[in-house]
């Protein structure tokens, strides 16, 4: 998945925080609090994300109403998803903490981290 | 022409015997000297296989003169000493061990570290739209119930965790993978990888750099744990591993990753004595030792030129 370019992200985070639909000119108003932007600017990008997929649109009146079409959560976990796959085996890009297990392994490491436990409590509690 | 020949033998070795480092059993015990000795004997082989084409070349090329200015012996006696290499094989042997290869090396040390660098920008951009910081651990949060951590190093390094983690993870676990992770960032445990990773991308055929790459991916994760257990302990730390493993849906995972993980835990677990200081000292040496004989044995004819204060003009 590429990455959103830095207005696109604004716009899509602008979208987020929304509970209902908006348009060129809602978005153009609470972004333009933080930098000086042009309508036809914003209507582009917008257009963009449509043709993305990343946002769908209906007509209300004569403005299009845009939305997104993830959440941001749905988006988030998608990303991971991507993120973690294409990295698996990248350690120069990022490290992670640990790699994936199969279920027979984990079971084993779990009880031996158990045990281990166990001997520091008892011999934490059988100690002077 | 003796050299040469020496430094292909020196090189032949390394690349024969170097593999044999991933069996000795004191590398886990001192990670960052076997990362160390990773990376001896991998520049070693190469600086080895480039000089064996530099004194290939000295005798036709304007270097004996340099190199006899340098040790105060003519220019015909230090290519004299070099052999007559009078046959165009061995020229252009030479100039290709001499000129292809280190360009060769250059080509992959731009692809893999600007690669690297542009995924990092990519992700950092990606990942701006959907993480969080929280200012009091000093880490970013992904809002999703998926399980991850990791961290991505370079200039804006950064620690990620989802809050599928933070939440499932205990307070001493948390403080484990923390550790972790900011021991991989201050210690740029990544540009040992890429280093690594150069030489494997650039010869892909040589066991030597293969291994080398699976050692060293290995060993950054033994330092990081080693680092964390400064401020947390042992088993917390092992505990960490297995709960954000079991969090995962089980995977059919790469039996190179289980490995991995099964001897972090059990090395955390059953901790091995410190290595011997000796020992420490010898494995030290060793590395050094690979590094410096090449270029001993490169310079040996010309510095024998030099002592010989002759000047062999035919």
């Amino acid at each position: 998945m590429r990455p959103f370019g830095e207005l696109e992200a604004a716009i899509m985070r602008d979208l987020w925080e929304r509970a209902e639909p908006a348009t060129v000119r809602d978005v153009l108003a609470s972004l333009s609090t933080s930098r000086k932007l042009a309508y036809t600017t914003v209507m582009t990008v917008m257009d963009n994300l449509h043709r993305k997929g990343q946002v769908t649109r209906e007509m209300s009146g004569r403005a299009w109403l845009y939305r997104p079409v993830r959440t941001q959560a749905q988006h988030a976990a998608a990303l991971l998803q991507d993120v973690l796959a294409e990295s698996a085996d990248r350690q120069e890009v990022l490290m992670h903490f640990v790699a994936d297990l199969d279920s027979d392994s984990v079971t084993q490491l779990r009880s031996a981290v158990e045990s281990a436990r166990r001997r520091g409590q008892q011999a934490e509690g059988g100690g002077p | 022409m003796i050299a040469s020949l020496s430094l292909l033998c020196v090189a032949a070795a390394i690349l024969l015997v170097g593999p044999r480092l991933a069996s000795a059993p004191w590398a886990r015990q001192a990670p960052r000297v076997a990362i160390f000795a990773w990376q001896a004997l991998t520049i070693s082989a190469v600086i080895t296989v480039v000089l064996a084409g530099v004194t290939l070349l000295i005798p036709i090329t304007a270097l004996a003169g340099d190199l006899g200015a340098v040790v105060h012996a003519c220019a015909m006696s230090v290519a004299d000493a070099y052999g007559e290499s009078e046959l165009l094989p061995g020229k252009l042997f030479g100039a290709f061990l001499a000129g292809a290869l280190p360009m060769w090396l250059l080509i992959c040390g731009v692809r893999v570290l600007g690669g690297g660098w542009w995924s990092r920008r990519q992700l950092r951009r990606s990942l701006s739209l959907i993480t969080e910081t929280d200012a009091g651990l000093g880490i970013s949060v992904i809002e999703t119930p998926a399980p991850a951590a990791f961290c991505l190093p370079g200039r804006s390094a950064q620690i990620v965790v989802t809050r599928g983690a933070l939440s499932n993870l205990s307070s001493c676990e948390l403080d484990g993978v923390l550790a972790h992770e900011a021991a991989h960032l201050r210690g740029r445990h990544n540009l040992a990888v890429a280093l690594s990773q150069i030489l494997a991308r650039a010869f892909p055929r040589v066991r030597l750099f293969q291994v080398a790459t699976r050692e060293t991916r290995q060993l950054i994760e033994l330092l990081a744990d080693d680092a964390a257990l400064q401020r947390v302990d042992r088993v917390n730390l092992a505990s960490a591993i297995v709960s954000l493993a079991e969090m995962k849906a089980p995977a059919a995972a790469l039996a190179m990753a289980q490995d991995a993980a099964v001897l972090r835990v059990s090395r955390l677990l059953s901790p091995e004595p410190p290595l011997n200081p000796w020992r420490y000292r010898v494995a030290v040496v060793g590395a050094l030792t690979v590094v410096v004989a090449p270029l001993l044995i490169a310079g040996y004819p010309a510095v024998c030129a030099a002592l010989s204060d002759i000047c062999n003009i035919p």
